[in-house]
């Protein structure tokens, strides 16, 4: 929920953790603007952070940490950039671990909610935001083109599901690309399948998602923060082309752009949608200049762009969580709606011809 | 709070490896009856030093105290 801060609230909490040099961006801007702020670590508490609060109709107290000390009643803002995890008594049963970790979550993270301040992202709206399925109505209802998707573990039906999807086919994970597995770390970026992939009896070991290929000619990054679109065209030098830039970030240059207004406005309608105040949003261009959306981030890392761009996304940042909020407050989202919108969006046609050499 | 000074911008968002060891593979992941299908793609070849690998999901930021490469684990 977002709601205005009190008047005299003049502290953004920054929870994050401490090697976060790009929540330092962000700091460095809020110095800068005169904001106090108060950098927060979950993974301190409770042995190196307290909590001490009190209820009388709102919540009063502090939380106290290494990087400082916060009034309850002076937080404006909470920026969530990479909060770790709650870190115990090393003496404590897995048990006694798993106990301390929902009352620790409830307790500290329930008043952290409770108090009438803006976020970056709330919690829960980011967590909303989090499931592509949801993304893609959303994007659509908000006005977004969005490839053909299937989403199934029924490979007997994959003849109905390439007839959807058209003859150009990927594979593309649900949720994160990478794999941990013990030391190893690897990574499932979008991939070209065929037809009969769809067809693999090991499809049926869990959800996967296979999609229209879309032929593009170009990336673009539009990172959102609050009503402001900063983005960035991601253009691939590599001889074999790239089907994921994800896969090979030597090969990638980056120039600042700007979204058609159209593309804009149905991305800021689709943020919104969410409740979100951030997210990085990605697109794939065609020839002919049509944006088609592919995903959003609402924890999306924004540094590495900001300087390969040039792009002041740590400002932007900044003076969104420091804006005068009781003048033009952030919308309270309540409940997502699937409503369409003024200009609905539309499903890409797979009917789009072969697919382009990058 | 400012954690870290704002000098060697170059290094800021330099690309290194990740707390443990990235698999610089164009192998699938794994390769079995019980394998999702997702995990059975070959993921495309990338250099064996592992640098370019971490720039996608939980690449790895160096920090300007001290130098050290700390895994901040974040999506792109």
């Amino acid at each position: 929920m977002n709601r205005s801060p009190r008047p005299a609230a003049d502290t953004v909490l920054v929870l994050t953790e401490p090697g976060d040099t790009t929540a330092d961006l962000v700091t460095a801007e809020l110095d800068r603007l005169g904001a106090r702020t108060v950098r927060f670590d979950p993974g301190d508490f409770p042995r190196d952070a307290e909590i001490d609060a009190w209820f009388d109709g709102t919540w009063h107290g502090q939380i106290r940490g290494p990087g400082g000390t916060a009034d309850l009643d002076d937080i404006r803002s909470v920026y969530v950039r990479r909060p770790s995890k709650f870190a115990f008594h090393p003496g404590m049963t897995d048990a006694e671990r798993r106990f301390a970790d929902r009352e620790a979550r409830r307790g500290l993270g329930g008043i952290l909610m409770s108090l009438p301040c803006a976020w970056m992202n709330h919690p829960a709206r980011a967590a909303d935001a989090e499931f592509k399925p949801l993304q893609y109505a959303v994007a659509a209802a908000c006005g977004l083109t969005v490839p053909a998707t299937t989403i199934t573990n029924a490979p007997a039906c994959s003849r109905d599901h390439a007839a959807r999807l058209g003859p150009a086919i990927v594979c593309k994970t649900l949720a994160s690309a990478t794999v941990v597995d013990g030391d190893h770390v690897a990574h499932v970026w979008t991939t070209p399948v065929t037809a009969d992939d769809l067809a693999d009896p090991r499809v049926a070991h869990t959800a996967h998602q296979f999609q229209q290929r879309i032929p593009k000619t170009r990336d673009v990054r539009a990172t959102v923060v609050g009503d402001r679109v900063l983005a960035a065209d991601i253009l691939i030098y590599r001889a074999d082309g790239l089907l994921d830039w994800r896969a090979d970030y030597a090969a990638l240059r980056h120039e600042p752009t700007a979204l058609p207004a159209d593309v804009e406005q149905a991305l800021l309608r689709t943020t919104r949608r969410f409740g979100l105040t951030f997210a990085a949003a990605d697109f794939v261009v065609t020839d002919d200049g049509r944006h088609t959306f592919v995903d959003l981030n609402p924890g999306g890392q924004f540094g590495w762009i900001e300087e390969a761009a040039g792009l002041p996304i740590a400002a932007a940042i900044a003076e969104e969580l420091t804006r005068d909020l009781s003048a033009n407050p952030s919308p309270e989202p309540t409940g997502l709606s699937l409503v369409p919108g003024p200009q609905p969006g539309s499903v890409a046609s797979p009917e789009r011809g072969p697919i382009s050499a990058m | 709070m400012t954690a870290a000074p704002m000098t060697d911008t170059a290094d800021r968002f330099a690309l290194g490896t990740r707390n443990g060891e990235i698999t610089p593979t164009a192998q699938p992941i794994a390769d079995t009856p019980a394998t999702p299908f997702a995990l059975s793609l070959r993921a495309p070849a990338i250099p064996a030093d592992g640098s370019i690998a971490t720039a996608g999901p939980g690449f790895t930021e160096k920090t300007t105290n001290g130098g050290r490469f700390v895994d901040t684990s974040f999506d792109l």
